[in-house]
């Protein structure tokens, strides 16, 4: 379990969250704790349906009925959010924790223009009259980069290419300088040429402001490109969390291991690609231990009863019993 | 703009002479409208003098351009039944039938669109609830029932309202208008809500399902991860956005409204074309039935013009035809 | 859409995570080896939702109850309407039995001809559904028909025939209805026309009714189309039609039965409504609309059963099949709601 930290920008403590049906409840994250710093990039990986874009859903406010956070809390510089009333959090969304994402070509009314929904957003939160408002929104429209901004600013959205729309999204989520941003899949749908201009862009500018960035993806590329600190998930856990140059080099986590024998690297030589065997279970049949036992090259009989907790290893955690003490010999490494 | 004004305007002309085709052939296969039209006792002469007068003896497409230009001058030739023009016999009939359901689209609009704002946007409520099941009943019962149960409870059992007729009407030049005396505006009452009725609970269930629709879209959930206030999301953003369907919706319906204007002038016996043609139907009286055919696609068509030029109002994705940055993503 | 990412795995159809586990997830549970089929179906989820909804329930039972009567209208009904010889214009007018002046043997009173009123809605009824099942059985076919040629040919000959379509959904069905009819009254004799008046009426409202499964049908045959199971099948020879027609018509199913349920309630309406104006079932053999017709002109005197009882039956089959419907839809397609 990470250490509560006094200068942690967000804090998420044994997050449970809950999707109930007529059968009984769906676990879909399960007892995740994890801090963000401030301006601190935090890769959340995994598979889709790991519960990765629901914590950030979460951490927002913007869960969907009937899903649920059971338990746990989420702070925000030191207050709790994660039970505050709908008006109260409302405030705190795009003011406080701005977010990106995944489809640019659907986040966006395309009924309006482009600065019109600057404007109302950054009126939304900033006190500056029309003409003011205008003003910021045309400089963040050329902050993100795009060309001819003054132009632009009364474009619609359809005028715009699926990049030139990401970078929209992005000033609208900088709008009133949030401390912290969600990006979901920022890049999924994005031509890979574009990927890496948005990813660097997103880099650029949180690093400028001073802006954290929880970037949901099921690329370790993007991870590896970006991220200070990288978060596995698996099964609606956090399966290992440390520094990305760790994590990706010396994976701990047997399911880590997996992930990152499955990308192809430029340069290494590799006889072959590894591939993780067979998928993640369902919601409603996790298994009882470690979830990812039915999968794993290295099961051993505790880990089928037993749920492994966060444990430090190096400057990482994992979720292993691999690396109790007692199996800390059986062989951590490659 | 203008290219796609020419293009709907083309298809509209085409679509008026599909109508005019079906019409014409109407004429042609249904009875011989000589026999319709001369006395019982008339010789072999006489008739196919009147073929001749009446052109029936022209090859057929001559017969259909004579026809079509005649139809587009508003001639229609003279009704069976009433022996009268169907052109004068329509248009005294008209002010009738578009008062009636001017008014009963705009009851219809005013309630259904408020109601299914709301039941969208509070699909869990209580009154949403009763809402939604009480339209299931208004869609249940057919119009002629609803204007019969009307009729017997305000009219019969109540005597508060006129049960048939247009009660006083107060001509207006031509028009003959039912909004200037009270005993027309109390006989517009009941027919109105019939005619109303089933539009409002129809244009109320589909703007439901056109807000849920909306407010599932990922624009909805950036704006409120945006912060926006409720109300810019609801009102700003969804309800603008069902606005082209909406508009979609409503133009049809009140095609349909002068349609099931038969019905609701059959059980009131309002004086309407609707009623006019219902009788013209019974006796076969076909030009009337031609007429009423190409009078109602004239309508159709109309609106349509009119709906698509309101879609440039609301969405500027047809507004500009060429993106100005590289295209779609 | 944070919901939506994180459930691709478990949710290939990209739904919603809260309906997808609320309704869908189950679906795919694999059941226990030891249940029974019955179990099976009596857990599914279309039957939960059956079973949890009580309105869907009496909406069930108001249409089987129904049903059963008019189609056994000849053993059921006390009287026989139709037959002269027992009608005795005596009889005629009586009010319902718990009435002052009723009459025990006519439990709902009778109509202007002496006829027991039960009887002649019994009969009626069993006009009004036959006439509503023929016209949605003929829209299903030749919608669906239509609908497949549309989504596999392509080309113009889609263009077509969704273009009738289109304009026939522009158009009012009932003005569909009352054209064709008033045309064929004109080209056959009006004994013909009473003969042949439930295939004309089958044949108008059936017509008005095609195009809505000819548009369901199309577009997931052009969903299936491309599909590479559709290429695979063509490469190794097989007939690409036949297999995408095994692919396409489970696929449609629901949509289909969803619309074929709702449509029978309109189709019901429509023939009321047809008969009503004057246009439909001759008096003769009179459908619920020809009864309520008939009965209105006695509105005024007082005798409110003969339009009443027709109507409220017209209104509360018409309401179930409709609830049906509704509870159809949101089952099959919990997206929907």
């Amino acid at each position: 379990m990470p250490k509560p930290s006094n200068q942690a920008l967000l804090s998420v403590r044994n997050l449970r969250i809950e999707f109930p049906n007529r059968r009984g409840i769906l676990v879909a994250v399960d007892d995740i704790s994890f801090d963000i710093a401030p301006g601190e990039i935090l890769g959340v990986v995994g598979e889709s349906g790991a519960g990765k874009s629901l914590t950030g859903a979460a951490i927002i406010g913007l869960l969907e009925p009937p899903g649920r956070i059971a338990r746990g809390e989420i702070i925000l510089e030191g207050e709790r959010i994660d039970h505050l009333p709908y008006e109260e959090l409302r405030k705190i969304r795009g003011r406080r924790i701005g977010a990106i994402f995944q489809d640019p070509l659907t986040s966006l009314n395309p009924l309006y223009s482009v600065g019109r929904q600057l404007i109302e957003t950054i009126q939304t939160h900033l006190p500056l009259n029309e003409r003011e408002a205008r003003v910021r929104a045309l400089e963040l429209l050329e902050e993100v980069g795009i060309p001819g901004a003054e132009e632009r600013i009364d474009h619609y959205p359809h005028q715009f290419s699926g990049g030139m729309r990401q970078r929209v999204v992005i000033a609208l989520a900088l709008c009133a300088e949030p401390r912290l941003i969600i990006a979901d899949e920022p890049t999924t749908a994005l031509d890979v040429s574009i990927q890496a201009q948005i990813i660097s862009l997103l880099k650029g500018l949180c690093h400028e402001h001073g802006t954290a960035v929880m970037l949901v993806t099921h690329d370790m590329g993007v991870i590896a490109e970006a991220a200070d600190r990288v978060a596995v998930m698996y099964s609606g856990r956090i399966a290992e969390i440390g520094p990305v140059q760790e994590v990706v080099r010396t994976a701990k986590h047997p399911y880590t291991h997996g992930l990152m024998g499955s990308i192809p690297h430029i340069g290494h030589h590799v006889d072959q690609l590894t591939q993780i065997e067979g998928s993640m279970p369902r919601l409603q049949e996790i298994p009882t231990g470690c979830p990812f036992n039915p999968r794993c090259i290295q099961v051993m009989d505790r880990c089928l009863v037993e749920r492994p907790d966060l444990q430090g290893v190096d400057q990482s955690e994992v979720a292993c019993h691999l690396f109790d003490e007692a199996g800390l010999a059986a062989g951590a490494g490659e | 703009m203008i290219a796609f004004l020419v293009r709907r305007l083309l298809q509209a002309i085409a679509v008026m002479a599909v109508v005019a085709l079906c019409a014409f052939f109407m004429f042609q296969f249904v009875g011989d409208p000589v026999n319709q039209m001369v006395a019982e006792d008339a010789t072999d002469e006489d008739r196919e003098y009147l073929r001749e007068q009446l052109g029936l003896n022209d090859p057929i497409p001559v017969q259909f351009g004579k026809f079509a230009l005649n139809a587009a001058q508003g001639n229609f030739g003279v009704s069976y039944q009433h022996k009268r023009a169907v052109s004068t016999l329509i248009l005294e009939r008209m002010p009738a039938t578009l008062e009636l359901a001017v008014t009963a689209a705009i009851l219809a609009a005013l309630l259904g669109v408020p109601m299914g704002v709301y039941t969208g946007l509070r699909r869990d409520g209580f009154a949403s609830k009763v809402i939604m099941t009480l339209s299931l009943i208004g869609i249940s019962l057919p119009t002629f029932l609803i204007g019969i149960l009307l009729i017997y409870l305000f009219a019969v059992i109540l005597g508060w309202l006129p049960s048939f007729g247009r009660g006083e009407v107060v001509q207006v030049g031509a028009w003959e208008s039912n909004f200037l005396s009270a005993s027309g505006l109390k006989s517009i009452i009941l027919p109105a809500i019939t005619l109303a009725l089933f539009q409002m609970t129809f244009i109320m269930r589909l703007i439901r399902s056109e807000m849920l629709e909306v407010l599932r879209t990922d624009f909805i959930k950036f704006a409120r991860a945006r912060g926006l206030s409720n109300r810019a999301v609801n009102y700003g953003h969804a309800l603008k956005n069902t606005l082209v369907p909406v508009i979609t919706i409503i133009g049809l319906q009140l095609g349909s409204l002068i349609a099931f204007a038969i019905i609701t002038e059959t059980v009131f016996q309002w004086p309407g074309m609707g009623q006019l043609f219902l009788q013209a139907v019974q006796v076969v009286d076909i030009p009337i039935m031609s007429a009423y055919l190409i009078l109602i696609a004239f309508f159709f068509v109309i609106i349509n013009l009119i709906v698509d030029m309101l879609y440039y109002v609301v969405d500027p994705r047809l507004r500009v035809d060429q993106p100005t940055g590289g295209g779609h993503g | 859409m944070w919901s939506i990412r994180d459930c691709a795995l478990i949710n290939p159809l990209g739904a919603d995570m809260a309906e997808q586990t609320a309704e869908s997830l189950p679906l795919t549970e694999s059941p226990t080896r030891t249940q029974s089929t019955f179990y099976r179906i009596w857990d599914s989820d279309v039957c939960y939702s059956f079973r949890s909804s009580k309105v869907t329930i009496v909406a069930a039972v108001v249409t089987a109850v129904i049903f059963f009567l008019a189609i056994f209208a000849p053993w059921v009904a006390p009287h026989r309407p139709f037959d002269v010889a027992t009608i005795d214009l005596m009889d005629a007018e009586l009010p319902p039995s718990w009435e002052q002046e009723g009459d025990s043997r006519f439990l709902i009173g009778t109509d202007n001809l002496g006829r027991d009123l039960l009887s002649t809605i019994l009969y009626g009824t069993r006009i009004s559904l036959i006439v509503g099942f023929l016209s949605v059985i003929f829209g299903l076919v030749v919608g669906v028909t239509l609908g497949l040629m549309s989504g596999y040919m392509g080309g113009y000959v889609d263009a077509f025939i969704m273009r009738v379509a289109e304009i026939q959904l522009s158009i009012p069905g009932i003005l569909v209805a009352l054209l064709l009819a008033g045309t064929l009254r004109g080209v056959i004799s009006a004994e013909a026309y009473n003969e042949a008046i439930i295939y004309v009426l089958v044949l108008t409202i059936g017509t008005s009714i095609w195009p809505q499964f000819a548009r369901t049908v199309r577009g997931s045959t052009l969903v299936e189309r491309n599909k590479e199971y559709v290429l695979a099948a063509r490469v190794i020879g097989l007939s690409r039609f036949s297999i995408m027609l095994r692919h396409v018509l489970p696929n449609v199913m629901g949509p289909v039965l969803v619309i074929a349920t709702i449509n029978l309630a309109i189709a019901i309406l429509t023939e009321a409504t047809l008969s009503f104006l004057g246009v439909g079932v001759p008096p003769t053999q009179p459908s619920l609309g020809t009864l309520i017709n008939e009965g209105q002109n006695y509105l005024f005197s007082g005798l409110w059963w003969i339009t009443i009882f027709p109507g409220a039956v017209l209104a509360i089959l018409v309401l179930a099949v409709n609830l049906l419907g509704d509870w159809l839809r949101d089952a099959l397609n919990p997206k929907l709601r």
